[in-house]
């Protein structure tokens, strides 16, 4: 019973976190071991992780862990390696360009944010900071992609 | 820009990841199954408790105290000689709400063993560390082990220890027996030994309630690696 629920879960959220993880990490080996990582845990753990309020929450936290673990991502420095995806993407170019050049933690804090609708507190502790930290990073990356989403409307309409 | 646009960009960049080529779920299941017989023997329930402690002639089990002058200078502990006084009560019955209490609570100042403590009957040791080598890793790995599973109505302690644990073990031979390790120590952790209540809206038949459990996480020092998550129930 137990088990089947957990199947049930893990179809219905496996292919959601491998993806998400895939645009927060760039790296969709790194993605899909995390992915993998996290729902073995939980599998260990089922009968307690399906008792909490957001299992996937709880999912994600811990993917991203790992992934910080076996990749430690950079403070400041920007790097783009989603920038292929945000290549191929025609609709909602600029933004998702934007989100390419994010820098790593800003990215991965946007994408549990917005794309996994992760709560602040969750964001936090898969980042492993303050939750403090999470806003000012959120803000700081929304902030950003104004300006880069600017600079792109400004480049497509030529100068004024 | 608005959230919905910035969401809607997130989703199409998902939505490009290349599709799964096969499925994971036999592979997540069978490291799984053999993570839970790697796992080491939880000490579940009243009653496991009531016939250890007909067992140990009376003597209390499942609890964090101090072992008695000498143990941690014996080559190995034994149940007998571990167990001297009786841990304090924990019958009480936790709550969904205490269960739900997660996330948001701060490491614990991290402090080295100084006198050996025994939990689960003397099954597990945390002897004084040496002087030397030092962790190679900090006691946040330990930390983060819990990977947000802290509960706000538990005390957390974070201690470098030497471990020694004589389950889980191969052919007789303990896997964590004198490793230097970061121990996560959860007091009064609310603890689900038979399923727990239902949420609301979900029909199951509802088990007993929570009780509050002792618990160790147990992270090598050396490597960061995981190594065991223990719990012991009263």
């Amino acid at each position: 019973m137990v088990d089947i629920e957990f199947e049930a879960f893990f179809s219905d959220r496996y292919d959601e976190v491998r993806r998400a993880l895939t645009v927060a990490f760039g790296d969709p080996r790194l993605a899909e071991d995390c992915a993998q990582e996290a729902f073995v845990r939980a599998f260990v753990r089922w009968k307690r992780i399906r008792k909490m309020e957001s299992p996937a929450g709880w999912v994600y936290v811990v993917a991203t862990n790992v992934a910080r673990r076996r990749r430690p991502w950079p403070a400041d420095a920007p790097v783009s390696p989603v920038a292929d995806l945000a290549d191929a993407v025609v609709d909602r170019a600029s933004i998702a360009c934007g989100i390419a050049q994010l820098p790593d933690r800003q990215r991965i804090a946007v994408v549990l944010r917005y794309l996994a609708d992760l709560p602040i507190a969750d964001v936090a502790a898969a980042m492993g900071c303050a939750q403090g930290t999470v806003k000012s990073t959120l803000h700081t990356a929304l902030a950003r992609l104004r300006v880069t989403l600017t600079d792109f409307e400004e480049d497509r309409d030529g100068p004024r | 820009m608005d959230r919905d646009d910035l969401r809607a960009a997130l989703g199409d960049l998902a939505s490009q990841v290349a599709p799964l080529h096969e499925d994971a779920l036999p592979a997540v299941q069978e490291r799984g199954r053999h993570r839970r017989h790697r796992r080491n023997r939880v000490v579940t329930g009243l009653t496991s408790a009531a016939l250890v402690a007909v067992l140990f002639a009376g003597i209390a089990i499942a609890g964090d105290r101090q072992a008695p002058p000498g143990i941690a200078t014996g080559p190995r502990p034994t149940t007998m000689s571990t167990s001297t006084s009786a841990p304090p009560a924990t019958s009480e019955a936790c709550t969904e709400a205490d269960f739900r209490a997660v996330g948001d609570v701060p490491m614990p100042t991290p402090t080295r063993v100084t006198k050996t403590r025994v939990f689960d009957s003397g099954r597990v040791r945390l002897d004084p560390p040496p002087a030397s080598p030092q962790p190679a890793v900090p006691a946040s790995t330990a930390w983060a082990a819990l990977h947000g599973m802290a509960y706000r109505v538990a005390t957390y302690e974070i201690v470098l220890t030497s471990y020694n644990g004589f389950v889980p073990s191969r052919l007789g031979f303990p896997d964590n027996w004198n490793r230097l390790a970061w121990v996560v120590i959860g007091h009064r952790v609310p603890w689900l030994p038979h399923g727990g209540p239902p949420l609301p809206g979900v029909t199951t038949v509802p088990g007993p309630a929570c009780t509050f459990a002792t618990q160790l996480f147990l992270v090598d020092a050396n490597s960061g690696r995981e190594l065991e998550e223990s719990t012991f129930s009263a």
